[in-house]
């Protein structure tokens, strides 16, 4: 998506003249681009203002009532302006009413129109519009790079150093033999396929509702929330370790869940959200003990996760270091 | 009150001309519907007192003057200005191209 790209401007005007020079007139509005129609009637509406950012309708007396245009443009494009140029008295006054019965007009202007008047503010929602349409690009690009409990939290402007108690589910994959890959690959070859597996996972990781915290390596640290975490980030281990990315280069995965701190840590020049805890540092250990292809997880994470799978192996009480007893945990190959 | 030109043939002078800069005829038109409004406005104010009624006769009496005379002012602009008043078409030279403005 370009954020910087110009708006859609569609105008809809039944005379040809009136219609010639509104056409003239906004075509000196920078960052924006024009589109004229005669009229709205028998026309895919989704497919006739599929990008209009703003929809500017010159309405005379006697053409049809608007009043199922106007609000299906806004079921439509919700965030559209959309500016309606009538005559004054009884059509303004119908129109006043559709507004009131539903919402569908954001200006309404008055004919004979003053064009300077109309120019300006269209130049000013325009450009308003524009920084709205770069503001969300970046809000997706960082959505992109941060999980998006790590958003929520970081515009709640938490210090740096504090820290919230939450339960989680965490998750870790590592790709398996990845000295050996980088071995046989070139660095530049590797990295493009490690790019490629990780935003395979990443996807994942977001359709089943968790968040990436950050890449590690050759893998990723994410954590699921909720009533469902376990169940789905199980339902999200598999779908990875099933995907092609994984056929063509294995992973291991390590899963585990319990109460996990989060906070901000860093220094002023530099913060970055983060969870830590013995659970954290349990699925980790897990990820580097499972095989490629497998998932080893908690037993406590697939009791919780009873519906994932139709049948789950037997636990086997693996010893993990750092941890002074056996931790029964299941090793799933799907 | 009295109409020459119906509320609908008024929108229609006023459609045609959509731009400020060349809409004599529709300021015109705009100011009689204006006058419409006022005067079906005060048509319903309650008369409570002598004055109210006084003053309120005084609007209506003086709003259909005004509205008359713009009404004969709006027929003969159009008279003067050659549109079709049949079907009360802006004639074609008087419309301008984008470049006047």
């Amino acid at each position: 998506m370009d954020a910087l790209a110009d708006l859609e401007i569609a105008i809809f005007d039944s005379s040809a003249y009136t219609r010639s020079l509104l056409l003239e007139r906004l075509a000196r509005i920078e960052h924006c681009s024009l589109h004229a129609h005669e009229a709205w009637l028998d026309k895919p509406l989704d497919k006739l203002l599929a990008n209009a950012s703003v929809v500017i309708l010159n309405h005379h007396v006697n053409d049809t009532p608007p009043v199922d245009f106007l609000p299906h443009i806004k079921r439509l494009l919700p965030h559209c302006l959309v500016v309606v140029v009538t005559s004054p008295g009884a059509p303004r006054r119908a129109l006043e009413a559709l507004h009131t019965q539903q919402p569908c007009i954001d200006r309404l202007f008055d004919k004979p129109i003053d064009l300077a008047q109309l120019s300006e503010f269209l130049s000013e929602r325009v450009t308003a519009l524009r920084q709205q349409k770069k503001l969300n690009h970046e809000h997706l690009n960082l959505l992109r790079f941060l999980p998006t409990g790590a958003l929520r939290r970081i515009f709640a402007q938490p210090a740096p150093g504090s820290a919230e108690l939450f339960d989680m589910t965490v998750m870790f994959t590592d790709i398996r033999d990845s000295t050996q890959l980088i071995v046989r690959e070139s660095a530049r070859a590797y990295f493009a396929n490690l790019n490629r597996v990780l935003a395979s996972q990443a996807e994942l990781i977001r359709r089943y509702d968790g968040m990436v915290v950050k890449t590690t390596g050759d893998g990723l640290l994410a954590v699921f929330e909720g009533a469902a975490r376990c169940h789905l980030a199980l339902k999200c281990a598999s779908a990875i370790q099933q995907s092609s990315e994984a056929k063509s280069t294995p992973v291991g995965i390590g899963i585990s869940d319990g109460l996990v701190l989060t906070g901000i840590l860093g220094t002023a020049e530099h913060f970055h959200f983060d969870v830590i805890g013995a659970h954290v540092h349990l699925a980790a250990r897990l990820c580097s003990l499972a095989a490629a292809g497998e998932i080893l997880a908690t037993q406590d994470v697939a009791s919780k996760a009873r519906f994932a799978f139709e049948s789950l192996p037997l636990p086997d009480a693996l010893t993990v270091r750092g941890f002074n007893e056996a931790v029964p945990c299941i090793h799933i190959t799907t | 009150m009295k109409n020459q030109f119906s509320d609908q043939q008024l929108s229609h002078i006023i459609d045609q001309s959509l731009i400020y800069q060349c809409a004599c005829p529709a300021q015109v038109a705009k100011h009689l519907i204006g006058l419409r409004d006022l005067y079906e406005y005060q048509q319903n104010c309650i008369n409570q007192t002598a004055t109210d009624k006084a003053v309120h006769q005084r609007i209506a009496a003086d709003t259909l003057r005004a509205h008359s005379a713009l009404e004969e002012c709006l027929y003969e602009v159009l008279f003067l200005e050659e549109w079709d008043m049949a079907t009360l078409t802006m004639p074609v030279s008087l419309q301008k191209t984008p470049r006047d403005f």
